[in-house]
């Protein structure tokens, strides 16, 4: 008997669900940036619901059946094995996803985004009041029902460390341990040191009155420099600066302060590491899940590698600042280089995380890493958590908090169930410090161009041992990949040290 | 025996569906504003994908065959008929839109994008080398498809019958057959006593140097006065002049051009026009059919009452004028209002539609129609196209064209299938004529009242009479119940008369 067959490609009709999955995301990606940029006011209504439109199809896709179906038919295919690393590597990770996603019963992610949203507007309230008990039981309701996701996602294992691992693919809580003790413990001896330096920076040099327009020409130098690429990304201005986009749009906003130019120049740096991997993604990765980072870690690893290690040092500030002056019409003329590389690198700790310098960075992140793992481990109650709050301050950079505004109140994290999401900002700091320690050995004197004001050797070398890896790696592979050793605090540290002690003057 | 039911009210029903349907267009939308306005031109190509992927979203959910068998369900209910009035209308909107879509088959409406982008690159280089032959074809065969698709649509009408109540609803060869020669007979006379005015407009009053940035200022200063809420809406500049959006989110953009400041003016209170309609349906018809405009042209007229009514009317300007001076600084101090009025109310046939002025620019439309009644009824032949137009274009305007190019290859419209379209251009103007008329017996010193910048009284009944309303009437209704009258072209001839009399003092 005749049969009327025809061939499908199974991979890539599974590839072509993702794309549209993609393609989704990307719209509404577009149409969060104009909510946070040029909406006007009234469309905010509007806005909502067609963001809730768009989830809801996203959410139908990655849930759809037919991508479990066509998981297991390309598996049990006989020629599976003779698949591509790539391709098999897009098989895994969509499978990773489809299993996260079908795990999680629909009711409870209707609650989680509707215990969000509530969590959200009384942390708001509360933190305005400086009220921790009027946040309390909203906190505690976000938390069981994000431990219950965690549940749902691998009852074998910890929840905390299955929350870790949705942010960090491949980490846990013992791997953040170790690497947090060991960061701590060399920060707090660093940091004293700074504290007790005679030699303090003069502040007041960067806190001149800087037009608006003038910043913004610094930010197209900027650009410039680090080749962040303006046909495919652009620059505008919002309350807190964010990268957002994909490929060939990738857009970057900034916050420009008259008193602080610095504040707007580091954000342009730090959201441009940002933009620079999503430019740099291969191009024949694009609409496949392998054309991403690997994780927020990772991309935090890339806007701070553009921001502190390159962007605060003095060999780039050697051919930086004098192009400063220029752009600036004179405001900082009489400005002397060493002095200006001092202000930039000013060492303060700070109540507030987000105000925080690079070094004492970290340490906001290991005490906000160290109440969660308790609370998780029930450790701790939410009673007092202030009081763990301030304690930890108090012990780690010797700061008094008087009340919750600025102390546990202070992020809007915990509020949306972002549990086990703080470690990524620390752990881009880690990174750096390993994928520094790899560039040095390759290209010893690669800072020698920076006084140039050439960045194409550096930026080239993140763009292919970084950037053009995708996602074909897990975060502590690609780590391992990239420099041939385990994800480890020690190059970080030395980094820290060698810079520090030698802008401070300390041993 | 007890049967376990749940109620399920199949409009509410009816009405999510179409609200998923408006959001997603409204998201399509805001994205095509951004690739306009915003996009890094790097984007192009990832947005086309966004953008035909929300099409094709926006589309199987329009012809969704649970729409259909809800229509069913609700209007073979036993209660249908203690629906309101207003769901009723939301009922049969909903099911007109359904239909067109339905109706034709997607086989048919493939072969018909198709061809339309096969025969727009031909008509671009027939315009371009001013050659007919080469777009005569493809113009044959879409006049072929255009009679099938009507007959898809309606199979017991004349195909042009169809296409013309397709693009306004309500209207045929019969209604334009009378408010076109009703127009022409008017309008002839009021065109050549113009020319033959021996007082002509002195254009230097307004080719002059003005900087986008004083543009700038004068769009906003005249979307405050029009009252476009820029809360629920914003203005920026883009290579054309447009608007887009729904409710409480309407954006407008404009072009400028340094040496001509009545591109931007025009642009932006066209757009305001647009745009106020949009921003004032009544916020209870969000995301229902009845909260969107009652037509096309309708739309188009609202934007002219703004840019024309308003916007080029002696006594606006007697209060703009000062305001514009200041603005500008400087650079029309010399001017007087007089000569000013005359100069931005110039009439001047010209062989170009999207040049013409508001007088001469029905001859355009009507033009095209004859030709278009013609060929669908089989009386012209796609060859003899070319010598029609010039004829006409000579008898109407007194004009002499020279090539195909600046002739018939002139528009675009025909090569996309847009047959029918034209028709509509010329509507908004007559809508506005009779609503005007109106206007003067509700609030007979609105005139005297725009001497003196007071136009909320003017606006509020544009609000009231025609923007409230939504889509709770076809144009044609509309028109009848704002005004008691039939529609008719005699109420743009008298104001045209009166007006342009007056400027060319004939």
């Amino acid at each position: 008997m005749t049969k009327i067959t025809q061939e499908i490609d199974l991979y890539e009709r599974l590839l072509e669900k993702y794309k549209e999955i993609v393609l989704l995301n990307n719209i509404n990606m577009a149409i969060y940036w104009d909510m946070d940029t040029y909406m006007p006011e009234k469309g905010i209504e509007q806005r909502s619901e067609e963001i809730a439109t768009m989830s809801g199809l996203v959410h139908a896709r990655v849930t759809d059946p037919e991508i479990g179906s066509l998981l297991e038919e390309i598996k049990a295919n006989e020629n599976y094995e003779k698949l591509s690393v790539a391709e098999k590597r897009n098989i895994f990770l969509i499978q990773r996803d489809f299993d996260r996603n079908t795990k999680i019963p629909r009711d409870l992610v209707e609650a989680i985004s509707k215990q969000s949203a509530i969590g959200n507007a009384i942390w708001k309230k509360a933190k305005a009041t400086s009220n921790y008990e009027m946040f309390k039981p909203e906190l505690i309701k976000i938390f069981d029902l994000m431990k219950e996701m965690a549940n749902y996602l691998d009852p074998t294992k910890d929840p905390y460390d299955v929350l870790l691992d949705l942010n960090e693919p491949g980490f846990t809580r013992e791997i953040v341990d170790s690497l947090f003790a060991e960061l701590r413990d060399g920060l707090k001896p660093l940091i004293k040191a700074i504290m007790k330096s005679p030699r303090q920076p003069d502040y007041s040099l960067i806190q001149r009155k800087c037009p608006k327009n003038l910043q913004e020409k610094i930010s197209e130098e900027i650009a410039k420099i680090t080749n962040y690429d303006l046909n495919a990304g652009r620059i505008d201005e919002t309350e807190h600066p964010f990268t957002t986009g994909y490929y060939d749009d990738v857009r970057i906003t900034t916050k420009y302060l008259l008193n602080d130019f610095s504040c707007s120049l580091f954000s342009v740096l730090h959201e441009i590491g940002h933009a620079l991997y999503e430019q740099y993604l291969p191009e024949k990765y694009k609409y496949q899940p392998i054309g991403q980072s690997p994780s927020g870690g990772f991309h935090e690893s890339q806007s701070r590698f553009i921001e502190n290690i390159i962007g605060r040092s003095s060999e780039f500030w050697e051919y930086f600042l004098p192009r400063l002056k220029k752009v600036t019409e004179d405001i900082f003329k009489d400005v002397e280089l060493d002095a200006f590389v001092h202000a930039i690198n000013r060492v303060i700790p700070s109540k507030v995380r987000v105000d925080a310098d690079p070094v004492t960075y970290s340490m906001h992140v290991i005490i906000r890493h160290e109440i969660e793992k308790d609370l998780f481990a029930g450790k701790i109650s939410f009673d007092n958590l202030p009081q763990i709050w301030n304690a930890k301050m108090k012990e780690y950079l010797d700061i008094n908090i008087e009340n919750d505004t600025e102390g546990i109140l202070q992020d809007v994290h915990w509020s949306g169930g972002g549990f086990g999401s703080f470690p990524s900002y620390a752990i881009g700091n880690i990174i750096d410090g390993q994928l520094l320690w790899k560039i040095e050995q390759v290209m010893p004197d690669w800072k020698k161009d920076l006084k140039k004001g050439d960045l194409t050797k550096v930026i080239d070398w993140l763009k292919i041992n970084v950037h053009q890896m995708g996602y074909l790696y897990d975060p502590l592979e690609l780590v391992k990949k990239i420099t041939g050793e385990e994800l480890t605090t020690k190059y970080y540290l030395e980094y820290l040290r060698k810079e520090y002690s030698k802008i401070y003057e300390v041993k | 025996m007890p049967k376990v039911v749940r109620k399920i009210d199949l409009y509410d029903k009816l009405l999510a569906k179409y609200k998923e349907i408006i959001l997603l267009r409204n998201v399509s939308g805001q994205i095509q504003w951004d690739f306009e306005v915003m996009m890094p031109k790097k984007g192009a190509p990832q947005r086309a994908e966004e953008l035909s992927l929300l099409s094709g979203l926006v589309h199987k959910r329009s012809t969704d065959p649970e729409i259909a068998s809800l229509l069913n369900e609700i209007k073979q209910h036993k209660d249908y008929d203690k629906l309101s009035d207003i769901q009723k209308r939301n009922v049969l909107l909903f099911e007109r839109s359904y239909d067109k879509l339905t109706r034709i088959p997607t086989v048919f409406a493939q072969e018909l994008t198709k061809h339309s982008a096969v025969a727009t690159p031909k008509w671009k280089e027939a315009k371009r080398k001013a050659d007919y032959s080469i777009f005569q074809n493809e113009l044959a065969k879409m006049v072929e498809l255009k009679k099938q698709q009507a007959a898809y649509l309606n199979p017991d009408l004349d195909p042009y019958d169809v296409l013309l109540d397709n693009y306004e609803r309500g209207f045929s060869v019969e209604i334009y057959d009378k408010i076109f020669q009703e127009a022409k007979a008017g309008l002839i006379p009021i065109i050549k006593a113009c020319m033959d005015s021996p007082n002509q407009p002195d254009t230097s009053l307004i080719f002059r140097d003005c900087p986008i940035e004083i543009q700038k200022e004068v769009a906003h200063d005249l979307a405050k006065i029009v009252q476009y809420d820029l809360k629920g809406g914003r203005i920026d500049e883009a290579v054309h002049a447009f608007s887009t959006g729904y409710f409480d989110d309407v954006r407008i953009t404009i072009n400028y051009n340094p040496k001509d400041f009545r591109d931007s003016f025009t642009a932006t209170m066209h757009e305001c026009g647009h745009a106020l309609y949009e921003q004032n349906y009544p916020a209870k018809y969000k995301y229902q059919p009845i909260g969107s405009s009652s037509s096309a042209a309708m739309h188009e007229g609202q934007a002219r009452f703004i840019e024309n009514v308003i916007g080029r009317s002696p006594e606006f300007w007697e209060f703009y004028l000062p305001r514009f001076k200041e603005l500008t600084r400087g650079l029309f101090d010399d001017v007087k209002l007089k000569p000013f009025i005359h100069a931005i109310n110039m009439v001047t046939p010209s062989k170009i539609r999207v040049h013409a002025d508001p007088v001469t620019y029905s001859l355009h439309i009507i033009l095209r129609y004859e030709l278009e009644k013609e060929l669908f009824a089989d009386k012209l032949t796609i060859s003899e196209l070319p010598s029609f137009w010039n004829e006409k274009m000579k008898e109407y305007l007194d004009i002499d064209i020279e090539n195909n190019s600046e002739g018939l290859l002139q528009d675009t419209h025909w090569a996309w299938g847009l047959m029918g379209y034209f028709p509509t251009y010329a509507l908004g103007s007559y809508y506005n004529a009779q609503l005007q008329t109106q206007l003067s017996k509700d609030i007979p010193d609105w005139k005297e009242q725009m001497r003196i910048g007071k136009l909320s009284n003017i606006l509020g009944w544009l609000n009231t009479n025609i923007r409230n309303k939504g889509n709770l009437y076809d144009p044609l209704d509309l028109i009848k119940n704002v005004t008691g009258k039939e529609f008719s072209a005699k109420y743009f001839i008298e104001t045209t008369g009166e007006k342009y009399s007056k400027i060319y003092d004939f």
